[in-house]
């Protein structure tokens, strides 16, 4: 009984925690690029959702296509701006660029916003569904099924849409793809702001279970490169089925071992799911 | 010269800069002469303890404030004191480095500082070495007990305060005629949550409860749902939390969405500030806490903070106030400001009464290792979004609920 609801729970948090990894990998499938600061733009999904919930009495749940929107466009700036110009040098500079932009947003932040503890009260929060034996939290399967639909969307985005299959066949080769026509720089541009808008989707949707302060994208950013590191960097599908795995592993691991605990098993796994397939547990793929 | 040339020629500026010159020269007289006495403060102001930082300081300030408008330290010659601020991260290694470049920098007197215990740890480490006098208001027993001679903890060290947490608690349900038997207790593995659970445990040894449940979990949860689960199936009747924020909401939210209710008697800390009302709102309804500081005698303190910050103050910010009065009345009576001397005088000090009528006991004495003895926890209560002094009977101005129940 205990089992199937940590198994129940464990589903549930994977699917959030696959939501606040997606972006990650795909921006990293089609621009090589390790967004360190993908927490920071959940961070400000997170307080937009708040300022929303406040100022105008929107749903987090609802105010999540404005989180997308705004960080869609915040994230096409970042690009054209600050990411083009470092794309072509080493490595080096990319991580130098992002983890940069991770500090900057986090005390742009703490000026903007101070550092209180922020928090809305939405009936549902603290609701839960009894399904038999198994309770199944309101809040989470909410945030579940928002995950579920993003994934769908960006699934059929991906190989349905011309848009879609020219950001595939970016990630794939991108030499390829110019040497196709692909406009590649407009496909960078237009991942990298995915990637940021579904960061912020994210944050707004698990604001109603959560709280936010300028450095809560911290608390986030190890689950989101277990994830996209354990699905295989870049592999969108691969994340998904990271993120249930660890869910579901961390949570059936606090019925037999200390909660301090939580996460040994999860990167025991994560050791040796890399030491078989190193490169990840779906590969790196390249299609997406 | 261009400038003062300018100056010259305006009327307007020259009558402002007259203004000016009258306004300092017509400072209290007392403190006209005397150079001011710098005391560092060393707080969280950015990373996850921000918030906490934040309301620390803003204590310290308003303190600060009161005792120079008061004519500053009567026995410097009426010295104002001014605060130099370092911030200490949230992160304990940060906060030794910004307590030692405050003391090569500004040389203070005496440091307050870090709010939390894991910080507070490795900030007075500096200060022993260097022989400059650390006040705070952190809990950790560590801190008093390390053979230091220059840590001064104002507050109860945690090992009582968990020790409370328990045996009020049990005095209660006694009095409920529901005598306790099952408990559970979760805590953060900080150093606050570690040494504060360490006495909530030997407490309920002492009574002779079933402790079903003893767990940590890693500050800073992501999800409370499988910690909750836990606490639920060990069956509890009380569950003793010690967490900071972040990690008491998601508790507080996940144990909402169960069947089974236990009482919640938390450890100060997350469950006592503002933002707790403002995440919680009537969840919070019935919650209990053990605290450091009685709300109910702030005082003129109080009101001032509410006035400048549209909130109840904390007790952290309340604490760290008194941090700056003891200091000042040591400096009182030390006659100069020096860290040597300010530390015999700190060593010597015993003052009551005044603002200090807000720490239970009232009064601040340390003794030889540094501990405020006098000192004692109280237990406090959410009721209707105000938090309540409950406990014990004779501090309590407020009728208490136990397990939802109301009790007379």
């Amino acid at each position: 009984m205990a089992l199937l609801q940590a198994l129940v729970n464990g589903v549930l948090v994977g699917g959030v925690y696959a939501l606040v990894s997606v972006g990650l990998t795909l921006v990293f499938g089609v621009m090589e690029i390790v967004n360190f600061a993908q927490g920071e733009f959940l961070m400000l999904g997170m307080y937009i959702a708040y300022l929303g919930f406040v100022g105008f009495h929107l749903d987090p749940l609802v105010s999540a296509l404005l989180a997308f929107g705004l960080l869609f466009g915040l994230g096409m700036a970042i690009e054209a701006g600050l990411v083009r110009p470092v794309l072509k040098g080493s490595q080096l500079g990319h991580i130098f660029l992002t983890v940069g932009l991770s500090v900057a947003l986090q005390n742009g932040a703490l000026a903007l916003f101070g550092g209180d503890f922020r928090a809305v009260q939405t009936p549902y929060q603290v609701s839960a569904l009894a399904l038999g034996p198994v309770r199944l939290s309101v809040p989470y399967l909410l945030a579940f099924g928002w995950a579920g639909a993003v994934s769908a969307a960006l699934h059929l985005f991906l190989t349905r849409t011309g848009f879609g299959r020219a950001m595939r066949a970016v990630a794939a080769n991108s030499t390829a793809a110019t040497l196709c026509g692909v406009n590649v720089a407009r496909v960078r541009m237009v991942a990298f702001a995915l990637g940021c808008g579904l960061a912020g989707l994210a944050g707004a949707v698990i604001l109603p279970y959560a709280y936010v302060f300028p450095t809560v994208g911290f608390q986030y950013i190890v689950i989101m490169f277990t994830v996209v590191v354990l699905g295989g960097l870049g592999n969108v599908n691969g994340a998904i089925a990271a993120a249930l795995l660890v869910g579901v592993v961390q949570s059936v691991s606090t019925l037999f071992f200390p909660t301090v605990l939580e996460n040994l098993l999860v990167f025991t796994l994560f050791v040796l799911v890399l030491s078989i397939r190193p490169a990840g547990l779906l590969g790196r793929a390249h299609a997406l | 010269m261009k400038l003062l040339r300018r100056l010259r020629c305006g009327p307007l500026l020259t009558g402002a800069l007259a203004l000016l010159v009258a306004v300092v020269f017509a400072q209290p007289a007392n403190s006209a002469g005397a150079p001011a006495v710098v005391v560092g403060v060393v707080m969280p102001l950015t990373g996850s303890l921000a918030a906490f930082g934040k309301t620390s300081l803003a204590g310290v300030e308003l303190a600060a404030r009161e005792i120079n408008a008061r004519g500053g330290v009567a026995g410097l010659g009426g010295a104002p004191v001014k605060l130099v601020v370092r911030d200490s991260t949230s992160e304990p290694a940060a906060a030794a480095n910004a307590t030692a470049r405050l003391i090569e920098q500004a040389h203070p007197v005496a440091i307050i500082g870090a709010y939390a215990s894991a910080l507070s740890l490795t900030a007075s480490s500096v200060c022993e070495r260097a022989g400059v006098p650390f006040v705070t208001m952190s809990f950790t027993d560590d801190l008093t007990s390390r053979g230091y001679h220059y840590t001064f903890q104002v507050v109860p060290k945690a090992s009582v305060i968990g020790a409370a947490q328990v045996s009020y608690a049990a005095a209660i349900a006694n009095r409920a005629g529901t005598p306790l038997k099952r408990i559970a207790i979760i805590y953060e593995n900080t150093a606050y949550g570690t040494s504060q659970a360490q006495g909530l445990r030997r407490q309920a040894e002492r009574l002779s409860l079933e402790v079903a449940l003893f767990e940590a979990y890693p500050h800073g949860l992501t999800d409370a749902m499988g910690l909750v689960q836990k606490v639920l199936a060990s069956r509890p009747e009380v569950l003793f939390p010690v967490s900071y924020f972040t990690d008491a909401v998601l508790i507080v939210r996940a144990l909402a969405q169960s069947r089974a209710k236990p009482q919640i008697v938390a450890g100060a800390a997350g469950f006592v500030i503002p933002a707790f009302l403002e995440a919680l709102g009537p969840l919070t309804e019935g919650i209990m806490s053990v605290d450091t500081s009685n709300y109910d005698h702030y005082g003129k303190f109080e009101a001032a903070y509410q006035a400048a910050y549209h909130s109840f103050a904390p007790h952290e910010a309340y604490e760290n106030a008194i941090s700056l009065y003891v200091i000042a009345a040591a400096l009182n009576a030390a006659r100069r400001p020096t860290p040597a001397a300010l530390h015999a005088a700190l060593s010597a000090i015993d003052v009551h009464g005044g603002p200090f009528a807000g720490l239970p006991g009232g009064r601040v004495k340390f003794n030889a290792s540094g501990l405020n003895e006098s000192a004692y926890p109280i237990m406090v209560q959410w009721r209707a979004g105000n938090l309540a002094t409950v406990w014990p009977r004779e501090a309590a101005r407020a009728a208490l609920a136990w397990r939802g129940q109301p009790l007379r």
